[in-house]
C-alpha cells in the first residue's frame, strides 16, 4: 500500500506523520485546560462531538515554546480509539513515502530522539518520522533523586 | 469466502454463548431432552460447517462429540457425568479454535486425540435401560428466533456519534437563532428538527443496549467448573428480570460481577460435610439476579454459605490500624461487611488458587466506584451474603454536576454527592484546624479541601463566598469539596479520557456541555485519594462526645496524630509544629544510609522519618519542626486525627526517655520536637 506523509514544521525543522492516522488538519480555538496533567498536553478541544487531547509537541519534545500565538495549528490524529489533536507550527504538504526510514546516524536532541522513528527523504529535504504515539506520550518522567 | 468464514464464527460465537447455559441443565438432569437436541445441534452445525473449510481438527472434534451424542439420543448410551465432563471439554476446545480463527491466530497447539478418548473411555460402561422414547419421536423444537440482522459495532458506533454530532449542531443553531431578534420563520422547522432528534436520540441508546442474559449466560458454566474443582455442590438459579444493559457496561461490570461469584463460591458455600453438619441442604444455592431501577441496575449475588465474621474483620481491621476499637463499636453491621473491601483484610483463613488468583476486593470495589456505582455487603454469620452492585445504566450517560473553579468548569457524578452547604448563616461553620479546614454541618465535623489546592487552580472567589460539595464516597466517607460555583444539573455524555490524561489520577472521562466545549469529569476518589481523605475521615462524633466528658478544668494540649512510613503511629505537639504540607517527591534526596534532604522554598531541609524507604507516590506529606538553622522537616504516611492528650497522663519510658501520650485509651508515642531536631542534624551531619 502506498504511505504518505504529511509534513509539518516545529521549532523550523521538518517533520513527517503517517497520513494513515491523520483525521484532520484544524485550528483549535478555544482549549480547555487540563489541571495537573501532564506539561506536554495543553488540554481538551473539541471536534465536533468528540472530545481531542490537545498535545503540544514542542513541549512534548522538550524544545522551547512557542512565542504567543493567537491560534494554534493542529494535525489531529487517532490513536487507539482516541483523537488527539498535535499542535504544530506549520503544516507544510502531503508526500508519499519511499522506502523505509533510515536510522539517524547522530545524537538527536533528546526529545527528537524518543520520538523520531528515523529520517526520511522528502521532495523538500530530509524530515524525521514522528511516532505519534510517543508525542502523545511526553517527555518519560525523571525519577525522583 | 471472507463473509463465509465471518458468519460462521459469528454463528459458533453465538451458539456457543447460548450453550454454557444450557449445559449446566443437561448435566444437572441428562434425561432432558431438549438441552440434548440443543448441544446436539451445536456440534452437528460445526462438523456440518467445516465442510466448508479446511478445519481438520474442528471436524473430528465435532464429529466425535457429535458420534456420542446421537447414541445418547438413540438411547444406546447415557448421559453419565464422564460423558457430560469429556462433552464440555470439546465444546471448550472448539471455542478455543473458533475464538483463534476469527482473530487469525494460529490455532492453539493441544491435541486433541486425549479429549476425543475420554468420549470413547466413557462409552465402555453398559448402558442404562433402553430408553423410552426413540429418535423417531424426537419433536423438531420449534425455536422462534427474533427477526435480526448483524452489524459490525464500529458502524453502530458511527451512527452513534453522528447523532451526538447533530445534537450539537442544533444547540449551536439554537444558540445562533437566539441571537436574532423577532420573528425568523425558523422556529417551527428547528423546533421540529428538535423533537425528531430527541426521538432518534433515544433510540440509538436503545441500540446500544443488551438483554443482560448475554452477561448471565456463562455464570453457570463456570460456577460449575468452579465447584467442581472445589469439592462443592452449587445449585445456581439466575433471574435476568428482563433487564436491559449497556453493552459497553457489560464488558465493565464483567470482571468484578466474576470476582463477586468466585468469592461466593470459593468463601461463602461450604463443603457438602460442613453444610450437613450446619443441618443445611448439601447443595449450595448460589442466586444471581438483575432488577432495574430508576436510573440504576442491581445485580444481586445471594449464597446461602456462611456468612461473613463481622467480628473477625473488626478485630482484623483494628489490628491493621484502619480504625479504633471506638470507632469499630459505632460500625453498622453494613459498615462492618464493607471493610471486606480495605485492601489486605480478607478473613479467608488460606489463599486458594480460586479467588487467590486476579483482583482483590478493594480493587472490586474501586472499579465499581469508577463507573458510579456502589457495593453493598449484608450478611448473617451462619446463613449467606448478599451482595448488592449498583451500577448505572448506561456508562455514557451520567447525571452530573457542573462545578466550576475561576472560569474551569469540572462535572463530578451526581451520584456522589450528598448535599451542598453554603459558608455562611447558621447552617454551617468552619474552622482551620493543622493547616486543614474542617466545617461542621449538623454536629458533624467533616474535613474539607478545595478544589483549587488539589488541581493547583486560582480560586478567584472570596472564602465566604464559596460552596462546599459533600461527596460521600462509596466506602462511606465523607468530606468537603469547596468550589467557587455550582454551574448546573445536567446529564451528560461522558466519553472515556485518553490513557495519558486517565494517567495523572483525577479525571475518569470527557463530556460537552452545550456549547460543545469539552469538560473533565472527576474521579471523585482520585481526588478524595490526594487529598488524603480517604479513611482519615470519619465521623468523629464519639470521640466528640469524649471531650464533652472531659470539661473539667485540665488543659489538654492538641497534637497531630499520624502513621509513620514503619506503620506506626505518633504523635506530635500542635505547639511545636511549624508548618504541616505536602511536596513533590522530585524534590527530595534520599541516601543509601537512611538520611533525606528536601528543598522547601529554594532551602535543603533534613528529612527524618522515611526510614531509609524511598516514596512511591508523586507527593509526600510532611511537617515542620524547628526554624532556621534548626528546621527539620518529618515526613509521614498519613494524618490519623487531630487530637488532644492530657499532659498529666505522659510517662516517661525506657533508657531513651521516650514519652508517651494517652490518646484515645492507647497509648502513644509522643514526638518531642526538640530531640528530633537535634538528632536529626546530628544525622544528617554525620552522612555528610
Amino acid at each position: 500500500m502506498d504511505q504518505s506523509l504529511l509534513l509539518v514544521r516545529i521549532c523550523g525543522e521538518l517533520a513527517g506523520i503517517d497520513s494513515a492516522i491523520i483525521r484532520s488538519v484544524v485550528e483549535l480555538e478555544a482549549i480547555t485546560p487540563v489541571p495537573r496533567a501532564p506539561e506536554h498536553i495543553a488540554g481538551l478541544a473539541a471536534l465536533r462531538s468528540r472530545a481531542m487531547t490537545v498535545v503540544d509537541c514542542r513541549r512534548s519534545l522538550e524544545l522551547p515554546p512557542l512565542e504567543y500565538a493567537t491560534k494554534s495549528l493542529a494535525v489531529v490524529v487517532e490513536v487507539d480509539e482516541f483523537l488527539y489533536a498535535l499542535v504544530v507550527d506549520e503544516v507544510e504538504e502531503v508526500v508519499p513515502l519511499d522506502g523505509d526510514p533510515t536510522e539517524v546516524r547522530a545524537d538527536l536532541l533528546p526529545g527528537w530522539a524518543r520520538a523520531a522513528l528515523g529520517m526520511i527523504e522528502t521532495s523538500v529535504g530530509p524530515a524525521l518520522l514522528l511516532d505519534s504515539a510517543m508525542l502523545i506520550q511526553g517527555p518519560v518522567k525523571r525519577e525522583a533523586a | 469466502m471472507d463473509d463465509l468464514l465471518a458468519e460462521f464464527i459469528a454463528e459458533s460465537r453465538d451458539m456457543l454463548e447460548a450453550l454454557s447455559g444450557e449445559i449446566v441443565s443437561w448435566e444437572a438432569d441428562p434425561a432432558d431432552r431438549a438441552r440434548l437436541d440443543a448441544i446436539f445441534r451445536f456440534v452437528h452445525t460445526v462438523k456440518g460447517n467445516c465442510g466448508f473449510f479446511e478445519f481438520p481438527r474442528l471436524e473430528a472434534l465435532s464429529h466425535a462429540a457429535e458420534d456420542a451424542l446421537a447414541d445418547v439420543r438413540a438411547g444406546r448410551r447415557r448421559a453419565d457425568p464422564a460423558l457430560v465432563t469429556a462433552v464440555l471439554a470439546i465444546i471448550d476446545r472448539i471455542a478455543e479454535i473458533v475464538e483463534a480463527i476469527g482473530e487469525g491466530r494460529e490455532q492453539p497447539e493441544s491435541d486433541d486425540a486425549p479429549l476425543i478418548a475420554a468420549l470413547e473411555g466413557s462409552a465402555e460402561e453398559p448402558a442404562a435401560a433402553p430408553a423410552v422414547d426413540g429418535p423417531a419421536t424426537a419433536r423438531k423444537r420449534q425455536t422462534a428466533t427474533p427477526r435480526t440482522i448483524r452489524l459490525p459495532v464500529e458502524l453502530l458506533d458511527r451512527v452513534m456519534s453522528g447523532v451526538s454530532d447533530m445534537a450539537v449542531a442544533r444547540n449551536d443553531l439554537a444558540r445562533r437563532l437566539a441571537q436574532h431578534e423577532g420573528e425568523t420563520g425558523l422556529e417551527a422547522p428547528f423546533n421540529r428538527l428538535s423533537a425528531i432528534l430527541a426521538d432518534l436520540r433515544e433510540a440509538i441508546t436503545r441500540i446500544r443496549m443488551q438483554r443482560i442474559d448475554a452477561l448471565f449466560s456463562g455464570f453457570p458454566r463456570m460456577v460449575r467448573d468452579l465447584s467442581h474443582e472445589l469439592g462443592k455442590q452449587v445449585m445456581v438459579e439466575i433471574e435476568s428480570g428482563d433487564v436491559e444493559i449497556d453493552r459497553e457496561m457489560i464488558e465493565v461490570v464483567r470482571d468484578p460481577l466474576v470476582h463477586l461469584i468466585r468469592n461466593a463460591v470459593d468463601h461463602g458455600i461450604e463443603a457438602p460435610a460442613e453444610r450437613r453438619a450446619a443441618g443445611k441442604r448439601e447443595i449450595g444455592l448460589l442466586q444471581i439476579s438483575a432488577r432495574q431501577t430508576g436510573s440504576e441496575i442491581r445485580i444481586g449475588i445471594v449464597d446461602d454459605g456462611k456468612g461473613i465474621d463481622g467480628d473477625k474483620l473488626v478485630e482484623k481491621a483494628v489490628a491493621a490500624g484502619f480504625l479504633t476499637a471506638d470507632e469499630a463499636k459505632v460500625l453498622s453491621a453494613r459498615d462492618r461487611n464493607a471493610l471486606i473491601c480495605e485492601p489486605g483484610l480478607s478473613t479467608a483463613k488460606e489463599v486458594t488458587a480460586v479467588s487467590g488468583r486476579g483482583v482483590g476486593m478493594d480493587v472490586v470495589r474501586a472499579n465499581i466506584e469508577k463507573i458510579g456505582g456502589s457495593l453493598m455487603i449484608d450478611s448473617t454469620p451462619g446463613s449467606g451474603t448478599r451482595m448488592m452492585l449498583n451500577v448505572p445504566l448506561t456508562l455514557s450517560i451520567v447525571p452530573s454536576l457542573t462545578i466550576g473553579i475561576g472560569k474551569q468548569v469540572f462535572a463530578i457524578p451526581r451520584s456522589y454527592v450528598e448535599e451542598i452547604v453554603r459558608n455562611s448563616g447558621e447552617e454551617m461553620d468552619s474552622t482551620q484546624i493543622g493547616g486543614r479546614e474542617f466545617i461542621t454541618v449538623r454536629g458533624q465535623r467533616i474535613a474539607c479541601v478545595g478544589l483549587d489546592e488539589i488541581l493547583g487552580l486560582e480560586s478567584t472567589c472570596p472564602p465566604e463566598a464559596r460552596l462546599y460539595v459533600l461527596i460521600r464516597l462509596v466506602g462511606g466517607d465523607l468530606f468537603g469539596l469547596a468550589v467557587d460555583a455550582i454551574h448546573n444539573h445536567e446529564e451528560l455524555v461522558v466519553k472515556p479520557i485518553a490513557p495519558v490524561l486517565m494517567a495523572c489520577g483525577f479525571y475518569v472521562g470527557t463530556t460537552q456541555l452545550d456549547d460543545g466545549s469539552p469538560v473533565p469529569m472527576l474521579d471523585v476518589s482520585g481526588v478524595a485519594r490526594s487529598a488524603g481523605m480517604i479513611r482519615e475521615v470519619k465521623d468523629r462524633s464519639l470521640r466528640k462526645e469524649r471531650r464533652h466528658d472531659r470539661l473539667d478544668e485540665r488543659v489538654l494540649v492538641p497534637a497531630l496524630l499520624f502513621r509513620g512510613f514503619d506503620g506506626s503511629e505518633r504523635a506530635v505537639e500542635m505547639d511545636s509544629v511549624r508548618r504541616i504540607e505536602k511536596l513533590p517527591t522530585d524534590s527530595l534526596r534520599t541516601a543509601a544510609g537512611g538520611g533525606a534532604q528536601i528543598v522547601i522554598d529554594g532551602r535543603i531541609v533534613p528529612l527524618v522519618g522515611l526510614g531509609g524507604i524511598a516514596p512511591e507516590s508523586e507527593e509526600i506529606n510532611l511537617f515542620r519542626v524547628g526554624d532556621g538553622e534548626d528546621e527539620m522537616a518529618y515526613a509521614y504516611a498519613s494524618i490519623v486525627d487531630l487530637c488532644e492528650f492530657d499532659p498529666a497522663d505522659v510517662v516517661t519510658e525506657g533508657r531513651d526517655g521516650q514519652r508517651l501520650a494517652l490518646i484515645g485509651g492507647r497509648p502513644v508515642e509522643l514526638f518531642d520536637a526538640t530531640t528530633l531536631v537535634a538528632s536529626g542534624v546530628a544525622l544528617s551531619g554525620a552522612e555528610i
